[in-house]
């Protein structure tokens, strides 16, 4: 199977610089964006299949992130990352469209068989993005 | 008889005889005929019963007003218990009666105001335990979060330290620095067990009620825990009784408390041991569930903190020491209650009420009803 093109989206420069070289080891061809503005200009030029968006980004709110790269128009799939692993957030980012939800800090084969798995579905079911427990929690 | 009757009676007779004594002074005995003189005894008579008349009567009255007395600094000294007989019907014993009245009312209002003090107590002991749950949640879940960021990095770091390793060739010290890498991502996960059950507590201060099944939900929990009883060969002994009444709380936050305790029950008991899971309802405001192990049991020194935060006794790593704070926390903050008891070489039981309807108090949780 092809490897998905994947944009990470995070504040934490140290965090991104540091997994986008961890992605690259494993053949994902990777960018990372540090800055809420940079984002969206980025999805559309770079067109990435699969983008880690992190919510707690700075001086935006993620949720909102995450609905305006969905009424973007394209149909890349958003993993959601989190540094809170909270039923709110879990529910209001099922529902804003986030293929997947995770918990920082994420281990390194979990985050990529999640990459694989999301990238596989948005083949499958570009217009309905089912939320799914990273926990087991219940609905 | 009114007193003031018998008063005027005395009086009466008083006057009478004070008269007539003057009018026999004013005659002389001497010039009495022998009727007269017969009247002059008969007025002494007359007089000499006026007094002891009198003398009765000021004598029950003084002894009525000591009887008040007496009853009213009883009640001035707390003690309301002892009831002296009123007497006759006059205006003293209606006085009393209309004091017993009054004694009684003031009991009850006593009474009731003890009630009501004591409840405000307990509410405003309650109060104060959520709030510093509440509180304590809001700390917990900052430090989660701004931990968790960091950790990340230092995940990712070590991680990137040991793809390079891996995939350089034949460097000096490369398993060292693979080993080292793996030993620092380990640890981040044991901090990451750590931030994650400190955001679930944060969660937890947020209540959703629904009307359940103690019972279902326990054989629930069981089944979630068939592997670590299979493992253990664990015998777990059912005694819930049938036919209880629903409660109204929080399902998915009990769910963890009887997952916890269940679980470290099954923990604590030797291979084959047993652990029974007894429901019952405890009186009208609820129902107690009691997990009792045959484990080795706690010494008082760790049962004295066993609810405490960071407080654990299993080897580094495999707890948080969080577990039983947690469920410590949830079940106070649902209206319950939480102990344990335990018996070196016989066993640990814990023992968790839980009441039929949550009242939740300093609570402003968007689920939470009132």
């Amino acid at each position: 199977m092809p490897k998905p093109k994947v944009l990470i989206i995070d504040d934490e420069q140290e965090f991104a610089s540091t997994l986008k070289e961890r992605l690259i080891f494993r053949d994902y061809d990777t960018q990372a964006v540090f800055r809420a503005e940079d984002a969206l200009s980025s999805i559309t030029e770079e067109h990435p299949e699969v983008v880690l968006l992190d919510l707690g980004l700075e001086g935006v709110c993620g949720m909102d992130m995450l609905r305006a790269i969905r009424s973007s128009g394209t149909d890349c799939a958003v993993l959601v990352l989190t540094g809170v692993a909270d039923e709110h957030v879990f529910r209001e980012a099922g529902e804003a469209g986030a293929a997947d939800i995770l918990v920082k800090p994420i281990d390194i084969d979990i985050l990529v068989e999640r990459i694989n798995r999301a990238y596989a579905e948005t083949d499958r079911r570009r217009t309905h993005f089912p939320t799914r427990r990273t926990d087991g929690s219940r609905e | 008889v009114k007193i003031r009757n018998k008063l005027l009676f005395a009086f009466g007779l008083y006057l009478m005889v004070s008269l007539s004594l003057g009018f026999i002074a004013y005659q002389g005995l001497d010039t009495l005929t022998n009727t007269q003189r017969l009247f002059f005894y008969v007025l002494i008579a007359v007089a000499l019963l006026g007094a002891v008349l009198t003398i009765r009567l000021a004598a029950r009255i003084a002894n009525s007003i000591r009887n008040l007395d007496r009853a009213m600094k009883k009640i001035a000294t707390g003690d309301s218990e002892t009831r002296e007989d009123s007497a006759q019907g006059d205006e003293i014993a209606s006085l009393e009666t209309s004091f017993r009245e009054m004694e009684a009312r003031l009991n009850n209002t006593v009474s009731s105001l003890e009630l009501a003090v004591r409840n405000l107590h307990e509410k405003q002991e309650q109060l104060v335990a959520s709030e510093e749950l509440a509180s304590l949640g809001r700390i917990a879940a900052g430090v989660a979060h701004e931990i968790n960021n960091p950790l990340s990095i230092i995940n990712e770091k070590a991680g990137l330290i040991g793809d390079i390793i891996r995939s350089a060739g034949d460097i000096p010290q490369k398993d060292n620095i693979e080993t080292t890498t793996k030993s620092i991502i380990a640890n981040v996960k044991r901090c990451r067990a750590i931030t994650h059950q400190l955001l679930g507590f944060a969660r937890h201060m947020i209540v959703t009620l629904e009307e359940f099944d103690l019972n279902s939900l326990i054989e629930e929990v069981i089944g979630f825990l068939d592997r670590e009883i299979t493992e253990k060969r664990a015998h777990i002994e059912q005694s819930l009784k049938e036919g209880l009444p629903p409660v109204t709380s929080d399902r998915s936050q009990l769910q963890q408390v009887f997952l916890n305790i269940i679980k470290n029950a099954v923990d604590a008991v030797p291979e084959e041991g047993i652990v029974r899971i007894t429901t019952d309802s405890k009186n009208k405001t609820g129902l107690a569930v009691s997990i009792q192990d045959n484990g080795y049991g706690i010494h008082q020194k760790v049962l004295d903190h066993i609810f405490e935060p960071f407080f654990t006794t299993k080897t580094k790593g495999k707890g948080t020491g969080l577990g039983l704070f947690i469920s410590h926390g949830i079940v106070k903050q649902l209206g319950g209650n939480l102990t344990v008891e335990s018996k070196i070489g016989h066993g640990t039981t814990f023992k968790i009420e839980v009441p039929f309807r949550v009242r939740l108090l300093g609570r402003k949780g968007e689920d939470a009803e009132t």
